[in-house]
């Protein structure tokens, strides 16, 4: 068996990758930190049973899916309509991108908050759809259906078609 | 058409670098929530683990090392999570020493290299913080910078890289009178209880004595802190250090307003737009005006002008700041927003 991971080893080697997933599943940077720092609180408390199991990412990104789609369901952490200005992205030089950002974004927005989080973790973290169904604590028929209809919907989302065909 | 590869890829491409650095003192909080959570079906003791943890992660800062740390709440009471939302902006000087984590300073201890400051922490700064100096004994300080965040009542988490500026973020400082024996017997309540008042999410950064009452100022002034303030303390002054980010792009800092004693006038610039410490010092007695934007109707106006009053502004206060509020937000009906006789009615 691995040597048990610490949480300090843990949070150095994962936060990146979790707070880009919560990225991709909140729409900004600030409730990203939210979701993984709740997701951190969580988990640390129950650090040690954790770590008795071989793979405590996986543990880890079960809970942060567990925790999104109870935010969602209470409705308590949805995005605020607001007349400031938005947030500007941190990464400078990043116009090439930003129409693809501009369009994917908004239609992985639109997307049921299930099938988003198949989505992110099916085609951004690579995960199986066995892995997926770990995650988010369903069957994995459930994993191809959401997913399947996810991908119907970005097929004829017409922000993605209008700049795809715009290059 | 979108397939499976096209759309892993995009959304690789899409997914920028994550900012430096998660909130501890949030992580810590979380914790503790859960814990308590857990504790009341196990009994279990291990009660100073969490802040055990806040202090031992500190080390794990990403972006730059064991700086950009922690806040370690030590107090029993989870801290409630008090975002708005909002984006806030602050001119001032960072400083991060061997026992405080990064830091806007309102004040600062003025040995050198500085022992330490009061004001509020910050999270997310890059890696490389422009101007930084650092002192032989590890004590980093930086020229004012430009800070854009948010503010959850305990930490401002940056969503911009700070950048270098010329100016610091001022305090209006209106001559309130001298401090009667009321006044500063509650100036000292106060100071007794900053603990727990930091606790809720409401710091409070500096006090004055102000007539049979206190003038203090707290990162923000929203109408939570203010309901927090003022059921404890009464009819305290509040002022706020943070601006919002949207309050500063519509105002002017053309010239400073006329105090006198506890009014304020003189507060448009020639052209007619607000200006900026007006704004500033009227935001803590008029929140729910403030709170209105260029949509809202008369009707709303006339509501907020109400509900302030309700929360302690006086007549002149709460005209001054419509005046202000409808430089700010366009609104063409200020007159009607009073009776004929130029008074906010709210019988």
């Amino acid at each position: 068996m691995a040597e048990p991971v610490s949480f300090h080893d843990f949070v150095a080697l994962r936060s990146s990758a979790l707070l880009r997933s919560a990225w991709l599943l909140t729409g900004d940077w600030a409730s990203a930190q939210d979701l993984v720092q709740e997701t951190l609180g969580r988990v640390w408390v129950r650090w040690d049973r954790i770590t008795r199991r071989d793979a405590p990412d996986a543990y880890v990104r079960r809970v942060m899916m567990t925790t999104w789609l109870g935010w969602r369901r209470r409705r308590s952490h949805d995005e605020l309509p607001v007349g400031e200005l938005p947030e500007r992205p941190l990464s400078a030089g990043a116009h090439e991108i930003s129409e693809l950002r501009s369009s994917l974004l908004p239609a992985l927005r639109s997307l049921p908050p299930r099938q988003r989080a198949v989505v992110v973790l099916r085609y951004f973290e690579d995960l199986t759809e066995a892995q997926v169904a770990e995650a988010l604590g369903c069957a994995v028929g459930t994993v191809k259906s959401q997913c399947a209809r996810a991908l119907a919907q970005l097929r004829v989302d017409p922000r993605l078609t209008d700049s795809r065909t715009h290059p | 058409m979108m397939n499976e590869q096209e759309l892993s890829a995009a959304l690789h491409e899409l997914t920028p670098s994550p900012p430096a650095g998660l909130d501890w003192a949030a992580i810590d909080r979380h914790a503790k929530r859960h814990r308590r959570r857990r504790l009341t079906t196990t009994a279990a003791g291990a009660a100073g683990a969490v802040t055990a943890l806040a202090v031992g992660i500190a080390v794990l800062l990403s972006g730059h090392g064991d700086r950009q740390a922690v806040v370690t709440n030590s107090g029993p009471t989870p801290t409630p999570r008090l975002g708005d939302g909002r984006l806030y902006v602050l001119d001032t000087t960072l400083l991060s020493t061997q026992y405080q984590p990064f830091t806007a300073c309102y004040s600062i201890l003025t040995s050198l290299p500085p022992a330490g400051c009061g004001g509020v922490p910050v999270t997310g700064l890059p890696r490389e913080i422009p101007t930084a100096h650092t002192f032989e004994n590890g004590t980093v300080q930086t020229s004012a910078l430009h800070l854009v965040g948010h503010w959850d009542g305990h930490v401002l988490a940056l969503t911009q890289p700070p950048v270098p500026t010329s100016s610091h973020t001022r305090v209006s400082e209106p001559s309130c009178g001298p401090a009667n024996p009321t006044g500063a017997a509650l100036q000292a309540t106060i100071t007794k209880r900053s603990t727990e008042l930091a606790q809720q999410g409401v710091p409070v950064l500096q006090t004055a004595p102000c007539g049979a009452t206190v003038e203090l100022l707290t990162p923000v002034a929203s109408r939570r802190a203010l309901d927090i303030l003022r059921t404890e303390f009464g009819a305290v002054r509040v002022t706020a250090w943070l601006t919002r980010a949207d309050a500063a792009q519509r105002t002017e800092d053309c010239a400073p307003p006329t105090y006198d004693m506890n009014n304020i006038s003189n507060t448009l610039c020639p052209d007619g737009r607000a200006k900026w410490q007006a704004y500033r010092w009227l935001q803590g007695l008029s929140p729910v005006l403030f709170d209105l934007d260029e949509s809202s109707t008369l009707s709303e106006v006339r509501t907020a002008l109400c509900a302030d009053q309700r929360y302690g502004a006086t007549q002149p206060e709460e005209l001054q700041s419509l005046q202000v509020a409808a430089a700010m937000y366009g609104w063409a009906f200020t007159k009607e927003a009073v009776d004929r006789n130029g008074l906010i009615d709210c019988r």
